[in-house]
């Protein structure tokens, strides 16, 4: 269990490094790919999915 | 025209609109076409199914991310500069043994992994400078680093690959080693011999050295060498001896790296700011996450508006000579592990009769070729990333015989399944 | 502080993938709610599998179990469905036999969900539909599809190998979250294998004496249509299969190897004194070749490819020209249930009797939905 939540974390982590590089990106379609790999770390994030 | 078949060629229409047309990238690309085969399919928007497939590579996804990391790290640290380095000062006088030790080093990660990724990320990040160095042409020692991370994909003790098709069939993930070593090491080790003696001559240690440019990348500190140590140490421990290893994972194994870097660069001074480098690390890592997603989600809609299950049941009517020529198709899929599960599961069901372990290596290698095709071309474009090479597809083009050497080699294996196994199990 | 382009495209896309995310989200969140279940009034009393393994307590995985005692003393039989939340027939069986059984002599013990984990998710890259229904006398009973391993919410991270515990046999490491291969399961590992130390636990407490753990397979996995026996239950087995055979019904009797561990068939048989029998159905939304993928191709059991694959001849696959629909699925379950515990009676052993089960003829007839209860 505490690997679980270890695990969370790293995926917070990326998540947050994600977010950085989306707000950074200049060009939209490269904004639409992170994006996408973004709705998956939210929603295991949130232990949604 | 059967349905399916229309719903296939709007997908495939929609995704090469995407990334020729459009520019997008792949993994968006790929995600379009997943939304054009549903509405096409007559499922509507089917946002579920998307969001689903999108998981399908979550693991690999999460592994690229945070391997990036470690790796961008030790790069900043100039560790895997010293390490070229060492290695060509160690085997200089031996070129064809360099080559071989080099080959090896190459595949390690994705032997360890089953994720050819890794390997090129890795130790064949390592390579490149080296082989160039040493006179190979740019686009050679990318195309040859390329074919080595694959040969780490198919190589024991793990190959993700064979566990997908083993996991289709029910079939144990057991005496696969021997096949597996069989699709892989004869390859690798013919590969670098033909490159080495087409390219490289004597190899002077002084010249190279003043080619390796790797200026502001010099070695920290020695103690940069421990989280290193540590990664390789314990990725082989936990796959091979797990009884004596806690299970942590990849992605914590490369996560206690990265924090090993941290605090040894703390401790010994030069600094490092791991958001500015993992920023760097996450925008590398990115196209291959969006592709992983969207090949997920390519997946997903081939299944459910029933073209996956169309395509097998077509080639069931394939004479044999054509049952072979399936399988030669399998890279084209763009992805070792979706074609080892879209036609290695059910190839395997159409070979039944001969021996399974080595059907499924067979399988495995041709699948694993997929990772250097478009429409993703995922190896190869980091190969180019790496070379700073705009056009990946040359790395692609300088492939080519290799690729059709694999698939032979490959094809034989699937051919005399039956003899091998006697011979070798 | 000028808004930049890149912002205005940035939060376009951010508002899209968290209504995205927030759409999709509650849909999978959805399928956490526990299914209710209307046991017949032969129900003695519940319990959970805690009460067998405390480990358990607290987990998506503590599942309800169900108790049927006659009046009369005699044998112990455990039925479990749900070890696979994709196999449907597997779990509404024991829904079926839950809401009907009567039981006159010995006990019956039934856990419908034995991966509770498993019915809150899907698989992904195989596009399952998260419910599907079953029409009823009065109206529709809507029930989970879930995934065949327990949800990555429940136990992550997987190990790259999965290590068998205490055979060491390796297996692909996803492998780690299925039940049916988990036994005789750890009271200290993950939560699939304590699921499996809690089911052998409750057989060992429950002095259970004839156990049957329910599946479906792809039509073109070489074991279907059949019962796997642990050697020691060979002549149960047998005698069960010659009497399904004069009744039309072919069965496929299949020993279970002793080499391929973790399984119920093989471990439960091992480690406990019980006589264990894993059924296996056909099931086409299982199946690689199956087409267009959908609630009602886990009901109908109708897929054109499969038809297709059948006239080839170049498969051995389980399929009829009609289809495998749920209710002849079922009705093989349930017959080749009864058979084998009438089987076991009569070899002389303490016997069961249970009572109120539907024949084949009457699933096949009336439809499953005639023997469950609508629900809400």
């Amino acid at each position: 269990m505490i690997l679980y939540w270890i695990y969370i974390v790293i995926t917070a982590f990326i998540f947050i490094m994600l977010m950085m590089e989306f707000w950074k990106e200049d060009d939209w379609r490269k904004q639409i790919a992170i994006a996408m790999v973004m709705v998956v770390f939210i929603l295991r994030i949130l232990q949604i999915r | 025209m059967d349905y399916q078949l229309i719903i296939l060629i709007a997908m495939l229409a929609m995704f090469v609109l995407g990334v020729i047309k459009l520019k997008l990238p792949a993994g968006v690309s790929l995600m379009l076409a997943g939304v054009v085969g549903a509405l096409v399919g007559g499922e509507g928007l089917p946002l579920r199914h998307l969001v689903e497939g999108a998981f399908g590579f979550f693991e690999p996804i999460l592994i690229i991310a945070v391997g990036m990391i470690f790796m961008e790290l030790l790069k900043s640290r100039g560790v895997l500069a010293s390490i070229s380095v060492g290695s060509l000062k160690a085997f200089h006088r031996f070129p064809t043994l360099l080559i071989i030790a080099l080959a090896v080093f190459v595949m390690f990660p994705g032997t360890m992994t089953g994720l050819a990724t890794m390997s090129i990320l890795t130790t064949g990040a390592l390579a490149l400078p080296l082989l160039i160095a040493m006179g190979m042409p740019k686009l050679s020692a990318g195309s040859l680093v390329v074919m080595l991370s694959v040969c780490g994909e198919v190589a024991p003790p793990i190959c993700v690959p064979a566990m997908i098709i083993g996991g289709g069939v029910d079939m144990p993930y057991i005496g696969l080693a021997k096949p597996l070593f069989l699709a892989s090491f004869p390859i690798a080790i013919i590969l670098s011999l033909v490159y080495r003696f087409k390219y490289l001559g004597r190899v002077d240690l002084d010249e190279i050295t003043r080619k390796l440019e790797f200026g502001e990348e010099k070695l920290q500190s020695r103690l940069d060498f421990i989280p290193l140590v540590f990664v390789i140490v314990y990725m082989v421990g936990e796959t091979m001896l797990h009884g004596y290893f806690i299970h942590l994972g990849i992605p914590l194994i490369f996560a206690i790296g990265i924090l090993m870097i941290v605090g040894i660069s703390i401790f010994t001074g030069g600094g490092v700011s791991i958001f500015k480098v993992s920023g760097a690390g996450m925008k590398k890592a990115m196209p291959v996450m969006a592709i992983l997603a969207g090949v997920g989600i390519f997946l997903e809609i081939l299944t459910l508006t029933g073209v996956r299950g169309y395509l097998t049941v077509n080639a069931l009517f394939l004479p044999d000579a054509l049952k072979y020529s399936i399988a030669m198709m399998m890279p084209f899929l763009g992805s070792a592990y979706g074609s080892a599960s879209i036609i290695g599961v059910p190839l395997l069901y159409v070979f039944i009769g001969k021996n399974e372990l080595v059907v499924t290596s067979g399988l495995v290698l041709m699948a694993s070729l997929g990772d250097l095709m478009p429409p993703p071309s995922l190896l190869c474009s980091y190969a180019a990333q790496m070379l700073k090479e705009k056009n990946h597809f040359k790395i692609l083009r300088r492939s080519l015989w290799p690729i059709i050497f694999a698939l032979i080699f490959g094809l034989l294996i699937l051919i005399f399944a039956t003899q091998i196994a006697n011979i070798i199990l | 502080m000028t808004l930049e382009k890149k912002h205005i495209s940035a939060a376009i896309i951010l508002i899209a993938a968290a209504v995205i995310s927030i759409i999709t989200g509650r849909q999978f969140l959805a399928k956490h709610y526990p299914e209710t279940f209307y046991p017949s009034p032969g129900l003695t009393r519940t319990g959970k599998l805690s009460d067998y393994f405390s480990g358990l307590q607290g987990t998506e995985n503590d599942s309800r179990v169900y108790f049927f005692e006659g009046e009369e003393e005699g044998s112990t039989v455990l039925l479990l469905g749900g070890t696979h939340p994709n196999e449907a027939a597997s779990g509404l069986v024991a829904v079926l036999v839950l809401e009907n059984v009567e039981v006159t002599v010995g006990r019956l013990i039934v856990i419908p969900r034995a991966n509770r984990s498993g019915f809150t998710v899907n698989d992904p890259m195989e596009a399952h539909p998260q419910y599907y229904s079953i029409p009823t006398p009065n109206g529709e009973r809507r029930f989970k599809y879930g995934s065949r391993l327990t949800s990555p919410l429940d136990q992550w991270p997987d190990p790259l190998v999965y290590s068998h515990r205490p055979s060491g046999q390796r297996l692909s490491g996803f492998e780690t979250r299925n039940l049916n291969r988990a036994y005789p399961g750890r009271p200290d590992g993950s939560l699939t294998e304590k699921t499996a130390y809690g089911i052998v636990q409750l057989i060992k407490k429950e002095n259970v004496n004839v156990a049957f753990d329910l599946h479906e397979a792809a039509p073109e996995i070489p074991i279907i249509n059949a019962i796997v026996y642990h050697e020691k239950a060979e002549e149960v087995a047998l005698n069960a299969i010659f009497e399904l055979e004069m009744e039309g019904i072919s069965v496929s009797p299949e020993l279970s190897p002793s080499n391929f561990h973790g399984l119920s068939h093989r471990e439960w048989g091992d480690y406990t004194d019980v006589y264990p029998f894993l059924m296996e159905t056909s099931n086409p939304i299982q199946g690689r070749l199956r087409g267009e993928t959908s609630a009602e191709l886990i009901v109908e059991g109708v897929s054109p490819e499969y038809r297709m694959a059948l006239e080839s001849g170049a498969l051995q696959i389980a399929y009829k020209e009609t289809g495998e629909p749920i209710e002849r699925r079922v009705a093989r379950h349930v017959t080749c249930f009864r058979r084998v515990i009438e089987a076991y009676n009569q070899l002389g052993n303490k016997p069961v009797i249970l009572e109120n089960l539907p024949e084949y003829e009457d699933i096949l007839q009336n439809g499953v939905g005639a023997y469950i209860v609508a629900g809400k």
